[in-house]
């Protein structure tokens, strides 16, 4: 059998060739992906005990929400300046969850960022004379301040913060054991964002 | 001593059969058993523009659902209730639905669309609602012949599958004896 050595060594500088244009091409297509690619507006986190979800709304999807259902102009003109993220909670463990909204903290480079809190809500709501059937639907429309996730228990909703265009993070902590005398859970989620329409 | 064995017999056979009537019933998955409270007076005009007082119902169980159609699991629920008040209709159960803080139309057209033969509560400002504290939305509580609340469900539930009709005609049956 005849061996023809030339062959493969020419193959070779021509294959190199080609794999480096592939290399170039790939760079470029990566680097253009990386630079449209669209801004994150869900994180989930999950362990043994629970699954928290979050997914960021635009000033749009809200205000079509709240429009919807019969909101006035001045309500939703106060919505638009603040940034929602709707939020899901999922007991996975066979015990008692404690969420409190208030051991929570959201976090920018500028320090805290701020959360309202509903009865602050409430507050401006009555301010501008909000009826108290938007009121109603606008509180239902909120995750509990306070609540124990039973075994299996789902809930969710809104969480109100501050509206900012720069990333932020999220240290949540939550007790377990229906007297709170059990273990402590924590979980974090970086680079959160508001949703931009 | 014949006497006094007879006696205990008797004794304890009327212990052990008051004991098992007075059993709280094991429950299908997502129904919590709580500590008896008395429910929160419900007063409130349905679809039809009828006033409903759920103190007339006393002396019966009652189902009471608390619901509104923009959210998810209330929607994806209803057409398990439509199919479970098919399925109890001629049973004594009460079933009250409340719809918390929307407007007739809203109610009108997602309950025509899902569970046409279902009739709600409007709570239209939301103020009653405040007053039964449910942990979220969808809610229900089951409230027992003497006006007490005794079990809640935990989110949307299948309500027409077995698990939860047996429960049901069980809550029911414990009430007839």
């Amino acid at each position: 059998m005849h061996l023809n050595l030339k062959q493969p060594i020419m193959k070779t500088a021509h294959y190199f060739q080609i794999q480096s244009m592939i290399v170039c091409l790939a760079t470029l297509l990566m680097a253009e992906s990386v630079l449209a690619a669209p801004i994150r507006s869900n994180w989930v986190v999950e362990n043994e005990y629970i699954k928290l979800e979050m997914i960021a709304r635009t000033p749009e999807q809200m205000a079509a929400f709240y429009e919807a259902r019969g909101f006035p102009k001045t309500a939703i003109r106060e919505l638009g300046q603040m940034c929602f993220i709707t939020t899901s909670l999922k007991n996975k463990s066979r015990d008692v969850i404690w969420m409190k909204l208030a051991n929570w903290k959201f976090t920018g480079k500028q320090g805290p960022l701020k959360r309202f809190h509903r009865n602050e809500l409430k507050a401006r709501w009555q301010q501008i004379g909000l009826a108290q059937q938007y009121q109603s639907t606008f509180r239902w429309t909120l995750i509990p301040e306070v609540l124990d996730y039973r075994p299996d228990e789902r809930e969710g909703g809104n969480i109100v913060l501050q509206r900012t265009d720069q990333p932020f993070s999220l240290q949540a902590q939550f007790i377990m054991g229906a007297e709170q005398d059990g273990k402590r859970l924590s979980v974090k989620i970086g680079d959160l964002r508001c949703a931009q329409d | 001593m014949k006497r006094l064995t007879k006696f205990i017999n008797i004794a304890l056979l009327v212990f052990v059969t008051g004991s098992i009537w007075a059993a709280p019933l094991s429950t299908p998955k997502g129904i919590l058993v709580l500590q008896p409270r008395p429910a929160p007076a419900l007063k409130l005009k349905d679809m039809d523009d009828n006033v409903y007082d759920l103190s007339v119902a006393q002396g019966r169980w009652k189902f009471v659902h608390f619901w509104a159609s923009w959210c998810g699991p209330c929607r994806e629920e209803m057409p398990s209730i439509q199919r479970m008040v098919e399925r109890m209709q001629g049973s004594s159960l009460e079933i009250v639905l409340i719809n918390v803080a929307e407007s007739e139309d809203a109610v009108f057209s997602f309950l025509a669309g899902v569970a046409p033969d279902i009739n709600s509560l409007l709570d239209t400002d939301g103020l009653a609602t405040e007053q039964w504290k449910p942990r979220g939305l969808p809610s229900t509580y089951l409230v027992d012949p003497q006006g007490n609340i005794r079990y809640v469900a935990i989110g949307g539930r299948a309500w027409d599958k077995k698990d939860y009709i047996d429960f049901l005609h069980a809550l029911l049956a414990q009430s007839d004896k």
